[in-house]
């Protein structure tokens, strides 16, 4: 008998084999399909970059012809390019998301109808009884903006927020039909309590008060609770564009306007925000300089409807604007400002029909003036380069008024554009007062080419800053200017905050500061005038505010290399500040 | 048109006691009345104090500046004795730090050297650092002086400016001279 045990040995060992080259096999063929794998991978990976890569750059070309192709300035496109192809398909997607034509088109539209709608109510008077550049400026506004000039109204100029707000409180205390208030920031304190406890008190006795805050800006510094309170009280508060815990689109786009109105027939505009350090009964950033002003009769309307515009546009309910406008836009019976009661307070304020005031004549009395509390007239006024007064007995001066807004609902940079003109009409004097000042290219060559041409040309800004970035910006560009002649202050141990611009024809007084946010993305607003008393104001006010100022000689030089490439790097996100 | 009644402005102030009658002094300059005053609970030489003024008052703005300069240089006065001995305290710390590792360098170093050369080298680092000890000494001084100088400089500025602010703010309010 053959061993068994060979014969099992064998096959054993012949099993054992097949298993081995089995496995060997497996083995083999794992590390063939690891590495065909691999090799694929590689290969759809390399092609999927090559993919990727085209995609990209077909993308940022794309996004890079839009962007050229846009009304953005020439300083914001460099940027945006710049960051688009840095960041390929990130920086197309930050720069489409935050792209007004596509994802602000339907609040635009919203906001054309509102101008629509509205537009006929506005009647002012004509351009042909003005200055020609007051009517060249009163063309562009009408044209860019729909708002109107006009005359037969008289205007009261505050150098501080203090005495704006104390002014403005009590009218409010007598307000008979509506108050209207509109302001990028209110924050509770002892300014808000003051002005809350009246608005409170007016509409327990039936004045219609509405109040329009940014939610940006009043973020953080306006409960829910005072909020309620509020509503509870008869006041009808809205937040303007509502900020989200997501990004959200148009959240950059904020209302930087500051207007109050009450009865359609006194309103207020400048720098002023309801907040305790504009009235410096809190300290920030040392004294806060601040300005506002203040106007009686015609040009009212054109505040009247700024914000009913706007107070339709965030709670998105049309309504009729007539009731709150005077006779539809007809001329606003003046009191003499002659010791006469101002308006007897139980007249209603929308709805006459009087066609008084344009033409008064009477000369008002010194006595009147003195009651008044205005400045003393004659030599005293007649100090400066604005010829003094002449008054009729309504208080007006026969200046122009214009109150404007600007907003993403213009075609126009409306805010750049008024700057443009006014600076380029300068002959003499061109004296502007800032917090920040990141102007773009037109406004700068306009500045520096003044300047040179003799125009005494000076620019106030903070001597404390509230952003330091900014701040270093802003001093940069104006050190640049003072090469070409420019006179540039900053004010010591202040920070100001007024917004205006004074040339030998015109003032414009208003929310928007000299930089591409006001310039290009914010909802501001402003008056424009030719009025003498508001540009006597205001130049007593420069010419008050420029000794308790430093002027700067050019630094740029001397500044260290760590500073200048600090500046050099902000200065390429100027326009995103 | 009745007027409307405004309630008093109110302002809060905490201060050193033993500067307390000054500052009390130095507000009512601008118009501000003293309405209450109380001693810290937790640090006994601090003092609040709660001051009034009229709502409404003539040249307002220009005392609000004025204040504001007042506090502005009040504060650097009482920030510019603290600087003046920190500045210098830092910096000879800092160098007398020095000298101290070195000299407990050398100390170790000495301590279990085998050879001469260590020895020397760990007597070497002991004597650079009394050097350094004695360097930070004299530097501190240095700065102290120069500190002492410029501060004082400035000090006599502000204090000038202080009487002027003072001056000015009484003139407007016709608190008598305060300065």
């Amino acid at each position: 008998m053959r061993g068994a045990p060979g014969g099992t040995y064998v096959r054993i060992k012949t099993e054992r084999k097949g298993i081995g080259k089995l496995k060997t096999m497996g083995i083999l063929l794992a590390a063939l399909l690891q590495l065909g794998l691999i090799t694929g991978l590689h290969f759809i990976t390399a092609a999927a970059v090559s993919w990727y890569m085209i995609f990209s750059i077909v993308l940022d070309v794309l996004t890079c012809l839009y962007i050229l192709a846009s009304d953005k300035n020439g300083r914001s496109k460099a940027v945006w390019i710049m960051l688009v192809l840095i960041l390929f398909p990130v920086g197309f997607l930050i720069y489409f998301l935050s792209d007004e034509r596509i994802f602000f088109r339907s609040s635009r539209r919203r906001y054309q109808n509102i101008l629509a709608s509205s537009a006929g109510m506005l009647t002012g008077c004509s351009l042909h009884d003005m200055p020609e550049s007051t009517a060249r400026a009163c063309a562009y506004l009408e044209n860019a903006t729909g708002y109107v000039p006009y005359k037969n109204t008289r205007a009261e100029y505050f150098p501080s927020g203090a005495s704006a707000f104390d002014d403005m409180l009590e009218k409010c205390a007598f307000a008979k039909s509506f108050i209207f208030i509109e302001y990028f920031i209110i924050a509770e304190g002892a300014l808000f309590s003051r002005l809350f406890s009246v608005l409170e008190e007016r509409a327990a006795a039936g004045v219609d008060v509405r109040v329009i805050y940014d939610d940006m800006g009043s973020g953080g510094r306006l409960s829910r609770k005072v909020i309620k309170r509020a509503r509870a009280a008869g006041i009808r508060m809205y937040a303007f564009n509502r900020l989200v815990p997501l990004y959200k689109i148009g959240m950059n786009y904020r209302d930087h306007r500051k207007i109050t109105v009450v009865d359609g027939r006194v309103a207020y505009t400048g720098g002023i925000n309801i907040a305790d350090e504009y009235v410096n009964e809190k300290r920030l950033y040392g004294y806060w300089k601040d300005n506002a002003v203040r106007i009686e009769g015609d040009a009212v309307q054109g505040f009247t409807i700024m914000f009913l515009r706007q107070w339709e546009f965030v709670t998105k309910k049309p309504f009729d604007y007539s009731p709150y406008l005077y006779a539809g836009g007809g001329k606003f019976p003046l009191p003499s400002s002659a010791g006469a009661p101002s308006l007897k307070e139980g007249e209603a304020a929308p709805g006459g029909s009087a066609q008084t005031g344009a033409g008064m004549t009477t000369i008002v009395t010194e006595a009147a003036r003195a009651a008044e509390g205005d400045a003393p007239d004659g030599a005293e006024e007649g100090t400066g380069d604005v010829p003094p007064p002449a008054k009729e007995s309504c208080g007006c001066t026969g200046g122009v008024f214009l109150p404007y807004a600007a907003g993403l609902e213009y075609r126009d940079p409306v805010v750049r554009d008024v700057y443009a003109g006014v600076i380029s009409q300068a002959n003499e004097r061109l004296w502007i007062m800032t917090p920040y000042f990141v102007p773009d290219e037109t406004i700068t060559n306009l500045l520096a080419g003044k300047a040179r041409s003799g125009v005494d040309v000076r620019i106030v800004l903070p001597g404390i800053p509230d952003k330091g970035f900014v701040y270093l910006i802003s001093l940069d560009n104006a050190d640049r200017l003072t090469k070409s002649g420019v006179k540039v202050y900053t004010m010591s141990d202040a920070f100001v905050h007024t917004k205006s611009v004074l040339t030998e024809k015109c003032a414009v007084i208003g929310s928007a500061n000299f930089d591409l946010r006001s310039f290009f993305q914010q909802y501001e607003n402003a008056l424009y005038s030719d009025d003498k008393k508001v540009m006597r104001g205001l130049e007593r006010d420069f010419e008050d505010t420029f000794p308790e100022c430093v002027q700067r000689t050019y630094i740029r030089e001397h500044s260290g290399p760590i500073r200048r490439l600090l500046t050099a790097i902000l200065q390429i996100f100027a326009p995103m500040m | 048109m009745a007027d409307y009644k405004f309630e008093d402005d109110k302002l809060s102030v905490a201060v050193k006691a033993d500067g307390a009658q000054e500052i009390k002094e130095s507000y009512a300059a601008f118009g501000w009345r003293i309405a209450s005053e109380r001693a810290d609970g937790r640090c006994p030489d601090i003092v609040h104090m709660d001051f009034v003024r009229e709502h409404k008052i003539a040249g307002k703005d220009r005392l609000q500046l004025l204040q504001v300069r007042f506090e502005v240089a009040v504060n650097f006065l009482g920030k510019a004795a603290h600087r003046l001995y920190v500045r210098a305290a830092v910096i000879g710390a800092l160098i007398a730090l020095i000298g101290a590792a070195l000299i407990v360098y050398g100390a170790v170093v000495m301590a279990y050297s085998t050879t001469a050369f260590y020895m020397a080298s760990g007597a070497g680092a002991i004597c650079a650092g009394v050097i350094f000890a004695v360097l930070a000494y004299f530097t501190a001084g240095k700065v102290y002086s120069s500190d002492k100088l410029k501060y004082g400089a400035i000090a006599a500025v502000l204090r000038d400016n202080v009487r002027d602010i003072l001056r000015e703010a009484a003139l407007i309010t016709g608190a008598g001279d305060a300065g």
